[in-house]
């Protein structure tokens, strides 16, 4: 199901899909998703990934099954930390280190 | 038509205008006069500038970096902060007038722009990884654009620049090869921080980190180039000259994905595209 929300002249704000997960016939959980707000239930995670502006009972989802993706963050983590470490603060120590270097003090 | 969008763009590139006046009169004839005026007339610019981006803002309510016009106001105010940086610490003023001219032409292209009403935020660009990509962004390209301006001054000039009386642009010697090289690293830096923060938005947002859109593909390809840069100079042994002219093909790669997206196919499709 999809909800629009849109005032008078503006384009839309923002396309809804309200979800709900059904275990051994019990609902157990309903949420409303949109682009940048996933369902995550057991493992899985559901991203509204298409919509038609002109069929409100179009959504299109995508289901990723991803139980690696904390260490695929942390090594975007420890990238940035290295690119930072590495061109950045390591050449300021370096020339703390060696006050006779190229630069020298300005008399 | 934004009546008071069009008044703050006006003032900042009257006062940017008058900061590249004065940085450029310093090549002719310095002064303490002239040196106050130039970076007194260029902060005035940046405080109207960070006005227009908070009263902005403020105005739509959701961060100011969706149309051309918003992105040229934030680029602007960020080529003038990482020149005011290299200024205060490197007191290299011989970048002043590129740098205010920079802004000068940025701000003067908002000025002109048709596209200075506010629109609202598409979903897709309603989330809290939107301002850190685009600000770590935007101040990468300020400093590539601070260092393809050393690298230019840089061919003309390949030795140290010490002027007749050494305070006629810099207080101090001022080695453009090692200033260019700062600006590189540290924009290079920011380029990365950008894609790796866009990259955990993607599949945040929609379960993928990369989905070869026009614009990732070219960030891609400038990050490439500049990467070039460091394993050129790290590895290579590659000096002067050459690693000023790679600098200038990377930011002209930064331009075009910039500006030149609306050119390729595919462009209405992405989500990074300024239509």
């Amino acid at each position: 199901m999809l909800g629009l929300t849109q005032k008078e002249g503006e384009s839309v704000r923002d396309y809804l899909s309200v979800l709900s997960v059904i275990e051994n016939g019990q609902k157990v959980l309903t949420k409303t998703i949109e682009v940048n707000v996933p369902l995550h239930y057991g493992g899985l995670s559901f991203y509204q990934n298409d919509y038609r502006p002109d069929d409100p009972t179009f959504s299109g989802f995508q289901v990723v099954k991803d139980p690696g993706v904390w260490l695929v963050y942390l090594g975007l983590l420890l990238n940035a930390a290295g690119v930072i470490c590495s061109l950045l603060i390591h050449p300021m120590t370096k020339r703390k280190r060696s006050p006779q270097g190229s630069g020298g003090e300005p008399s | 038509m934004n009546q008071s969008a069009v008044t703050l763009t006006a003032i900042s590139t009257g006062f940017y205008l008058l900061a590249a006046i004065f940085y450029g009169s310093l090549w002719v004839k310095s002064s303490r006069l002239s040196r106050l005026l130039s970076i007194v007339f260029l902060s005035i610019g940046l405080l109207n500038n960070f006005f227009q981006l908070f009263s902005r803002w403020v105005e739509a309510g959701q961060p100011p970096f969706k149309t051309l016009f918003e992105s040229l106001i934030l680029l602007a105010a960020c080529i003038a902060v990482v020149y005011l940086v290299v200024e205060l610490f490197f007191k290299a003023r011989v970048l002043g007038l590129p740098a205010a001219l920079g802004c000068v032409l940025v701000m003067g292209y908002a000025l002109i722009r048709e596209d200075k009403e506010v629109v609202s935020l598409p979903p897709a660009l309603q989330s809290g990884w939107f301002v850190p990509h685009v600000v770590v962004y935007f101040f990468g390209y300020a400093s590539l654009f601070i260092a393809s301006a050393a690298s230019l001054l840089y061919l003309f000039r390949p030795n140290p620049i010490r002027m007749a009386r050494p305070d006629l642009i810099a207080d101090d010697v001022i080695d453009l090869e090692s200033l260019l090289d700062g600006a590189v690293r540290f924009g290079f830096t920011l380029l990365t921080v950008g894609l790796l923060v866009g990259a955990a938005w993607a599949k945040d947002a929609w379960g993928d980190y990369w989905v070869w859109d026009p614009k990732e593909t070219w960030s891609l390809v400038s990050w490439l180039l500049f990467l070039a840069y460091l394993h050129f100079s790290y590895l290579g042994g590659w000096r002067g000259r050459r690693l000023a002219i790679l600098v200038l093909v990377g930011f002209a790669a930064i331009v075009f994905t910039y500006l030149g997206m609306g050119l390729l196919p595919g462009a209405d499709q992405s989500a990074h595209v300024y239509q």
